[in-house]
């Protein structure tokens, strides 16, 4: 899954996985598709990338297996045959409009 | 049903009672635990894959069960019965 970051412009962008997974990476157009190391924390792997506002793709690497993202269900083909996840970051501020929202 | 914007699939499926739902086709293999839909308020589950231009055979797998489309842009028969299509224009 992926949640805007306190910090305008960032997403951090998790996973829950079973406990034999030792090492996930989150890959993705924002970091032209270097893999980027997760950290663990409570059962779960997350990282918090700048992302530019726009429609972005992107995939987790679980212990070497390319993996679209479980909680979320927007997905694009790419060339290989198989599909990245999908994630929209709004142009506008967060300010006034979600101020007072949960 | 199937809603189809440019290259823009969108996948709704009404299934109110179900724990999980997979959205499932050739353009993920027919890998039937992979697309996990995202439930919706009023019984709905939905998806949204965007696909290049051609024809595709997908069905919905809730609880292990399969269901077809008929809201689809057609149907064809597969292997286990009709399978339904979504066609992306050039």
């Amino acid at each position: 899954m992926f949640k805007t970051a306190r910090k305008r412009g960032s997403v951090t962008f998790s996973i829950k996985v079973g406990n034999g997974v030792g090492k996930v990476f989150l890959a993705g157009d924002f970091t032209d598709w270097k893999p980027l190391a997760m950290r663990k924390r409570a059962g779960a792997f997350s990282v918090t990338v700048p992302v530019l506002p726009g429609r972005h793709e992107y995939k987790f690497i679980v212990d070497g297996h390319w993996r679209t993202d479980p909680d979320h269900s927007d997905w694009a083909a790419n060339p290989y045959d198989t599909l990245n996840s999908v994630v929209t970051v709004d142009a506008r501020p967060r300010g006034a409009a979600g101020a007072g929202r949960r | 049903m199937v809603a189809v914007s440019g290259d823009l699939a969108e996948f709704r499926f009404f299934r109110p009672q179900a724990e999980r739902v997979f959205l499932v086709g050739d353009f993920n293999g027919w890998r039937p635990n992979d697309l996990a839909m995202t439930r919706q308020p009023g019984g709905y589950w939905r998806a949204t894959v965007r696909l290049r231009p051609g024809q595709f055979r997908f069905r919905y797998c809730a609880d292990g069960q399969w269901y077809t489309d008929y809201a689809a842009s057609g149907l064809d028969v597969g292997p286990y019965g009709h399978d339904s299509l979504v066609c992306i224009c050039a």
